[in-house]
């Protein structure tokens, strides 16, 4: 009887093909996926990229009733003017003690009009409340109701370019982080000044976080300092961890 | 690539075919589902997610007790294959023969 081989040369070349093809991709389209730090088992982000872009599309997450408003830890950095000892701490508690009066949010990049907006120039635009989920990575999650201006106005103000790709934020807790177009436009993504109908406190990102409804917690970036549009994600983040967590 | 028919073993006892029929029909698919609903973005998308399993916290918890599940039901095979004669399965399964 004819051994059947368990390794035939037709599927070698068939695999080393989807190989080569595969690493080709990934080595045309650098700066469209999301980087691996480094890490091979990051490259799984791409794959949760791709995918929820290829099918999922531009939707709404669910918004609750006031009655499901729950208690809401405030974790990571709770006071950027205590824990940061570097000149950003120092900016902080100078901004804090003025109310944030002379707080700006710098928006720059590939836009038309590069401006630094301030607190009342930012509830000038019409705001948007939402009642949303937060997820924890660590698993909890928490309901808050979020009062901002929608990304997508703040963008349409400085005009955009039609090369920008990605949207840079950076905050004063030395954090920076990034989202690609189609989260920067979803009509979820606010910068919130108001939480729960109050001023945003300080423990939850005061004067002004982003507030992104179909991210995980991490990504929701407090205490921000400066917005940059850019079209290639070269500053995408300033830890190693996951990029597109999708989940 | 030839098949070989299957050789005809054992016919399979009832605990059997419910392990295996409770891990690929009911185990596996609601370790997808659950899974999928712990995302923001993919409920966002698929609310019927979040209205099947009683929201986030609920699948999350059927999420980790049906992976228990799983990760018995794999520890218990792994310790079978061990006791019917390590080497041979293994050679079995991999370089075959």
């Amino acid at each position: 009887m004819k051994k059947e081989r368990l390794i035939t040369r037709r599927g070698a070349i068939v695999a080393g093909v989807a190989a080569v093809g595969g690493f080709a991709v990934a080595r045309r389209f650098p700066k469209i996926l999301p980087p691996t730090c480094g890490n091979v088992l990051r490259a799984g982000d791409s794959f949760t990229y791709g995918a929820q872009r290829a099918l999922l599309g531009q939707s709404l997450v669910r918004e609750y009733a006031p009655s499901d408003v729950t208690s809401f830890p405030a974790t990571g950095t709770t006071d950027p003017g205590v824990k940061m000892k570097s000149e950003l701490g120092e900016a902080y508690r100078r901004m804090q003690a003025g109310a944030f009066a002379e707080w700006r949010l710098s928006v720059e990049g590939s836009v038309a009009r590069p401006r630094a907006f301030s607190l009342a120039e930012l509830k000038q635009f019409s705001p948007r409340t939402q009642i949303t989920r937060h997820t924890c990575e660590e698993g909890w999650t928490a309901i808050a109701q979020w009062t901002g201006v929608p990304l997508s106005a703040v963008l349409d103000a400085v005009g955009i370019l039609p090369a920008a790709r990605f949207v840079v934020y950076s905050a004063y807790d030395d954090w920076i982080d990034s989202i690609d177009l189609l989260d920067a436009l979803h009509p979820q993504t606010i910068l919130a000044y108001g939480m729960n109908g109050r001023e945003l406190p300080v423990p939850h990102g005061a004067p002004v976080r982003l507030r992104l409804g179909r991210h995980l917690g991490y990504k929701n970036t407090k205490y921000l300092s400066r917005i940059v549009v850019t079209e290639r994600r070269d500053l995408y983040r300033k830890s190693r961890g996951t990029w597109y967590g999708g989940i | 690539m030839k098949i070989p028919p299957a050789t005809g073993g054992p016919q399979y006892g009832l605990l059997q075919r419910c392990a295996y029929s409770g891990v690929v029909f009911v185990a596996a698919p609601l370790m997808i589902l659950t899974g999928l609903t712990m995302s923001p973005a993919v409920t966002s998308a698929v609310p019927f997610l979040l209205r099947l399993f009683g929201g986030y916290q609920s699948a999350r918890t059927i999420h980790f007790f049906t992976s228990v599940v799983v990760v018995l039901f794999v520890v218990a095979h792994v310790v079978m294959v061990a006791r019917s004669g390590f080497r041979r399965q293994i050679r079995a399964m991999t370089v075959g023969e």
